[in-house]
């Protein structure tokens, strides 16, 4: 079973191959969060689904199947509405729960 | 371009700075996501305080949210067109003339208020421009009424040698661009039945015939008048009797040997203007065609130089308004009687001589030649002579076909 649960996580599911196939954006059709970061200093995170926690070092975004954490200092978020947002600030890590 | 459109369609609508007191902020956050309300500039100020951006309506919309999520709200500062509005509500007259002013520049910016002409050499702008005058193109007309392709077709129809003519209008100047035709021949801008007729007298240096039939040949003498070429082009049967005339237009090179007649006097005295330091300065305000004195001063001075420097109000590069202001400097001057030395009176009777020939060169002249004496009599410089010129004198002559 963990050895089953193991593979799942690291096979290719149904929906990615199709994607693929047919030449389909991966966000759209898998619901999947897209994260762009620009240098040390702006990232844009689309697609989430809420933030679990904001303040000026550390962000915490989750999306529909993982989620993201940010940290840094001075984070601002520039912009946010309609399930994008951007940020800036000195980021120092990246990591996806 | 879009960051700008965004940043100016918030000023129009409005926006305030708040500030938010929460512990737990980030469920006010993901309410105003669901709900698609946009949030910008979004920082932690201190432990549980942020300060964000948002726009006047979400805001007045939204209040309760704010009860919801159990955040304190304080707004911190206000930013926009109905904020502006609003603190300058009293000024009613301030507003009135912001309107106004903007109502009469786009009323003045319907008209046409400075003509420019470029590309003449042989026709001077005011020239040009007093032609324009004929078709009632004049600063002062309304752009709608300005044909451009008229104005093209009339100047290119007035002066034969020019080749080309654009009139386009930018902002409220009228810009005339013309290319005169130095080439060589005046180019027949007719199709229909002409003689080419000689505009001088001379002897013909050499003919050669395209069209129509040659009446002289090279070394015959001409007169100003004498058809060269005719385009009348009789057709005779065996008999030598004419049984058709068919007329067409004549065309061709010819190059006329002509004499130009020169004769020059220079005065050796001459008054040489020296200029002192007085000098005073006039404001001018300018309404249209009308200059109106703002600050003047009384003249004393016996002599002086009036020089006038200004330039209409612009907005932009095209957009010239018919206002400006003037400044008007009167310079005093006094005159103390010199005589040229030898040197400067043969410089100045070469300097004439150079624009002389300059002035008669000015299109298809192949050669030319000046031939002068100079004397030196009662204090004057007498030059007399003639300028041999080997040129293409000639012009076009429609045939009246009864």
């Amino acid at each position: 079973m963990k050895k089953h649960n193991e593979e799942l996580l690291y096979n290719r599911n149904g929906k990615e191959r199709i994607s693929e196939i047919f030449s389909l954006p991966k966000d759209v059709v898998l619901a999947a969060m897209t994260l762009k970061v620009v240098g040390y200093n702006e990232a844009i995170i689309e697609n989430y689904c809420n933030i679990v926690e904001y303040n000026s070092c550390i962000l915490k975004i989750r999306g529909k199947k993982s989620g993201i954490i940010i940290c840094g200092k001075n984070l601002t978020i520039s912009r946010f509405a309609d399930n994008s947002l951007i940020l800036y600030g000195r980021i120092e890590q990246v990591k996806f729960i | 371009m879009f960051k700008i459109m965004m940043i100016f369609c918030r000023y129009v609508k409005g926006y305030i700075m708040v500030q938010f007191t929460s512990d737990k902020i980030e469920r006010l956050f993901n309410m105003f996501s669901n709900l698609n309300i946009e949030l910008w500039d979004i920082t932690e100020k201190d432990e549980s305080i942020y300060t964000a951006k948002i726009l006047v309506k979400d805001f007045k919309k939204n209040i309760r949210l704010f009860k919801k999520a159990n955040v304190s709200v304080k707004i911190i500062t206000r930013y926009g067109l109905p904020f502006l509005l609003f603190r300058n509500r009293h000024k009613k007259t301030l507003a009135a003339g912001m309107i106004l002013s903007l109502i009469t520049i786009m009323h003045l910016s319907e008209y046409i208020w400075t003509i420019n002409v470029s590309g003449n050499y042989t026709y001077t702008e005011s020239e040009i421009i007093n032609v324009l005058e004929e078709i009632d193109v004049k600063s002062g007309n309304k752009k709608k009424n300005i044909d451009g392709e008229y104005i093209e077709k009339y100047l290119r129809n007035k002066y034969f040698d020019v080749k080309w003519v654009s009139a386009h209008i930018d902002g409220t100047v009228l810009n005339i661009k013309i290319k005169e035709n130095f080439d060589r021949f005046i180019d027949n801008e007719y199709s229909s039945p002409c003689n080419i007729v000689a505009t001088r007298d001379g002897i013909v240096e050499s003919i050669v015939t395209r069209s129509g039939i040659a009446k002289v040949k090279a070394g015959d003498t001409v007169k100003a008048g004498d058809v060269l070429i005719s385009g009348v082009v009789e057709v005779h049967d065996d008999f030598g009797e004419i049984i058709n005339t068919k007329y067409l237009a004549a065309d061709g090179d010819i190059y006329i040997n002509t004499v130009y007649e020169y004769s020059d006097v220079i005065d050796s005295e001459y008054e040489k203007k020296i200029y002192t330091s007085e000098e005073k300065k006039q404001l001018f305000i300018g309404i249209f065609d009308k200059m109106y004195c703002i600050k003047a001063g009384k003249i004393k001075y016996e002599k002086y130089d009036i020089v006038t420097e200004g330039n209409n109000l612009t907005i932009g590069t095209n957009m010239e308004l018919p206002f400006g202001v003037y400044v008007r400097s009167i310079k005093e001057y006094k005159t103390e009687k010199m005589i040229y030395g030898e040197k400067e009176l043969i410089d100045i009777k070469n300097q004439n001589i150079d624009e002389f020939i300059k002035k008669i060169s000015v299109r298809g002249i192949k050669e030319i030649n000046a031939d002068v004496e100079s004397v030196f009599v009662n204090g004057k410089y007498i030059t007399k002579g003639i300028v041999k010129a080997v040129e293409n004198a000639v012009r076009y002559e429609i045939i009246n076909i009864q």
